[in-house]
């Protein structure tokens, strides 16, 4: 995770955007950095997500293999969103100061790196032990039945 | 597949509540926004239309805390329920660890459960994976109606690989902290 932190760092940085994140397809935030949005990042990657596959699929009605990326653009800020691999996406956000251009430049490098990253990354984890194997899913089933109840339920 | 990240010691996992329009998927979401504890959730989010109708998704972050040094996350989506919607559909259940079908036990509402859950089989497919195979519940909802369907007859239809099913009436909450613990059981137990 060093490795992706570092890449998705020296884009904010050269780029002088705001903040950016590396997320799965599914909108899980895998990486966040730079500021602001703390309690809303969740949200924001789940709506990312989303309208990215949503994209895809207008691609598909257009007979495109698919919309690499996504730009969202309002007064103060914009978010440029670009596809890692078949996997994963990355999200830029940045003022007025920042021009889309060069976030779109950096991008375009940036996703090579990640890609490689993340693809070794998976690969690894296919050698990691079945959570089963390592008694976490007995305590995460009893935390499941700890926690997802209601206090109606007989 | 869940997003296992190791180095930072930490499990997502993606479910998604799919059913025909107006079978009460956001319901079920609303109950369990309403009793989880406030330190175990995240904002409801919806995106609707003017008449609340879900027009992209609802989206619920649900945290574990911290489970043998793993922070265990589970984020629960609604569909559009709505047939023109199907493209929408497909966009949501991507990447998705596993799925609650909410069929609507209405007597006339068995033509839309039996189209939804053939479009739900059709899209996991499509993803590359095995429905037979894949973590789905199933539940019953509105089974407080009078013209609710017998068991055995929803069974019949709509059950036929036999999954997890539960009787629920969401609008009370009746049965929808058994199918959530049974789905996230079923996603945590693929791992």
């Amino acid at each position: 995770m060093e490795a992706i932190l570092a890449v998705l760092r020296q884009l904010i940085r050269d780029s002088q955007a705001i903040s950016g994140m590396v997320l799965d397809r599914a909108g899980q935030i895998i990486v966040w950095t730079g500021q602001g949005y703390a309690e809303q990042r969740t949200q924001l990657g789940a709506l990312i997500a989303g309208t990215y596959a949503s994209t895809r699929e207008v691609a598909r009605i257009l007979q495109e293999n698919s919309f690499r990326t996504l730009l969202q653009e309002g007064a103060k800020e914009k978010i440029f969103t670009e596809a890692v691999g078949d996997q994963w996406l990355v999200s830029v956000i940045f003022g007025r100061h920042t021009h889309l251009g060069l976030v779109k430049v950096l991008c375009s490098r940036a996703t090579l790196d990640l890609a490689q990253i993340l693809a070794r990354t998976v690969e690894r984890s296919k050698n990691r032990p079945r959570m089963k194997d390592t008694g976490l899913m007995r305590v995460a089933n009893d935390t499941i039945d700890l926690l997802f109840r209601d206090d109606t339920e007989k | 597949m869940a997003l296992i990240n190791v180095a930072a010691r930490e499990i997502h996992g993606k479910i998604v509540y799919y059913g025909p329009g107006l079978c009460g998927k956001t319901t079920n979401l609303q109950y369990i926004h309403s009793k989880i504890p406030a330190g175990a959730k995240g904002d409801l989010l919806s995106i609707a239309t003017e008449t609340e109708r879900t027009l992209f998704f609802d989206f619920l972050p649900l945290d574990l805390g911290k489970v043998h040094g793993f922070t265990i996350r589970f984020h629960l989506y609604t569909v559009p329920g709505q047939v023109l919607y199907e493209r929408t559909r497909i966009a949501v259940l991507n990447g998705a660890d596993g799925v609650v079908f909410v069929a609507d036990a209405q007597r006339e509402r068995l033509p839309d459960n039996l189209q939804s859950l053939r479009e739900l089989a059709q899209n996991i497919t499509a993803q590359g994976k095995r429905f037979l195979d894949f973590p789905l519940v199933m539940q019953y909802n509105k089974m407080d109606l009078p013209n609710a369907l017998p068991v055995p007859v929803l069974d019949r239809y709509l059950n036929t690989i036999r999954v997890p099913r539960f009787e629920a009436t969401a609008v009370t909450g009746h049965g929808v902290f058994e199918t959530l613990r049974a789905i996230c059981k079923l996603v945590t137990n693929k791992l």
